[in-house]
């Protein structure tokens, strides 16, 4: 940072086209700086003014026009020759003088007064890809979790969205492609008894009356094994048959 | 009610090996050997269409004759004759129908199928000795009710099986060689 000693009265300006990043903790450094170049100033005066009195007191009492030309030319000599840094630095208490402004100075309050925040903001992003460094530094999944957890997604949607309208754009061909409706018919048809269906609709007093002998007979079988099989001491019969009849099996004769 | 999840889930289509064409009630023995009643009836009506057919050519022979007497002379067979016509009707008529379909008519109204012993359709030789042995000592279905898998004396012999099987779906005829009868 550059300052320019303008008159005796010690001016320093802080060149700000050097640092175009006014952010307040620049802010705040910056008066810290401004308060330790005033110290300087003030010692760059002290010298200037001890080298007054040095001339005063060989050339007797000064014009101001004499003052006006010898002290400023002094005094830029005296800083030319001393390295204010290296002395505000070795001999002020620069944390004091700092907490001190601190304590005076309501920071906030300046940098709300002084700063344009949306120009600073606007800058900041300007130069900040904020998408990468969030990509970089935040943990999105956690984030996202949390989110979820905390949203009831099932009734946001239910409130928030059109479903109709929704399925309404949906191509329902591919869907219906990948639906196995051979097998829903089949469940269906099972399910229902459709066989069972058609013959109660369309079977007449003849498939009925077979069914019925069907039955009776099977059932006089069933009746007349047992009777058997009691006079026979013997367990019950063995009817499994072993493969499967073709016309159950589909006739596959494997 | 089950789900179709749950249907799929079991097996889906064809996890049930019950035909649907077949009345709940049977659903649940169909494949099973058939007992000696239901045989027997079967038979009892093969025998008698057989014999009524056999009545019908007499009676037409018969007939004939009276009306053609004197000019034609058609002498009407003997009873024994008849009945040994009867034998070997009966022998071809149980042989195409257990080689076709596994079942005569009778077998159809009583909703039985003959079966060889690994349950697939008889070949035509195997159906030719089962109805010739059937036909020549018909007491052999006897056996069926002491027999403890209900069998005849000559499903011991032959090894073949009498199941219960309403289903409508005929076997299958007109396949490939997977097809073929069995012909031990």
């Amino acid at each position: 940072m550059d300052f320019t000693i303008v008159s005796r009265d010690v001016i320093v300006v802080p060149n700000a086209t050097e640092d175009p990043s006014p952010t307040g903790a620049l802010g705040a450094m910056r008066s810290i700086l401004g308060a330790a170049v005033e110290v300087m100033g003030a010692a760059a005066f002290a010298a200037g003014s001890a080298a007054a009195q040095a001339i005063e007191s060989v050339a007797g009492p000064p014009t101001a026009a004499v003052l006006d030309r010898v002290v400023p030319t002094a005094t830029q000599a005296v800083i030319e020759r001393i390295n204010i840094t290296t002395v505000v630095v070795n001999n002020v208490d620069l944390r004091a003088i700092v907490m001190q402004a601190l304590q005076r100075l309501d920071l906030t309050e300046i940098v709300l007064e002084r700063v344009d925040l949306k120009r600073v903001v606007e800058a900041a992003l300007d130069s900040i890809d904020l998408t990468e460094v969030v990509l970089q530094r935040v943990d999105l999944e956690r984030i996202v979790d949390a989110a979820l957890d905390e949203l009831d997604l099932t009734a946001l949607i239910a409130e928030r969205v059109d479903i109709d309208a929704l399925v309404a754009t949906v191509d329902l061909d591919p869907i219906i492609d990948r639906l196995p409706i051979v097998d829903i018919a089949e469940y269906v048809i099972e399910m229902v008894d459709l066989p069972a269906i058609i013959r109660q609709s369309t079977g007449g007093v003849a498939s009925d009356a077979i069914d019925s002998v069907r039955l009776r007979s099977y059932a006089t079988d069933i009746a007349l094994a047992r009777i058997v099989d009691r006079v026979l001491p013997r367990r019950a019969r063995d009817l499994e048959a072993p493969g499967e009849p073709e016309s159950l099996s589909g006739g596959d004769g494997q | 009610m089950t789900s179709f999840g749950q249907w799929m889930s079991a097996g889906g289509p064809g996890q049930s090996t019950k035909d649907l064409s077949v009345p709940e009630p049977a659903r649940e023995f169909q494949g099973e050997r058939a007992g000696f009643t239901t045989r027997f009836v079967a038979a009892v009506i093969d025998v008698s269409l057989v014999a009524l057919l056999m009545i019908g050519v007499w009676f037409t022979l018969v007939i004939l004759q009276a009306i053609f007497t004197p000019g034609v002379n058609i002498n009407a067979p003997s009873m024994g004759t008849l009945i040994l016509w009867g034998y070997i009707f009966t022998t071809l008529y149980w042989m195409f129908a257990w080689a076709n379909t596994g079942r005569s008519f009778g077998g159809w109204l009583m909703g039985v199928r003959v079966v060889s012993p690994r349950g697939h359709r008889l070949g035509y030789f195997y159906a030719l000795l089962r109805s010739g042995f059937c036909v020549a000592f018909p007491f052999g279905l006897l056996w069926a009710l002491i027999s403890k898998r209900n069998r005849s004396v000559q499903d011991l012999v032959l090894r073949t099986n009498v199941i219960y099987d309403w289903a409508l779906r005929p076997p299958s005829i007109l396949s490939g060689d997977s097809n073929r009868p069995e012909f031990p």
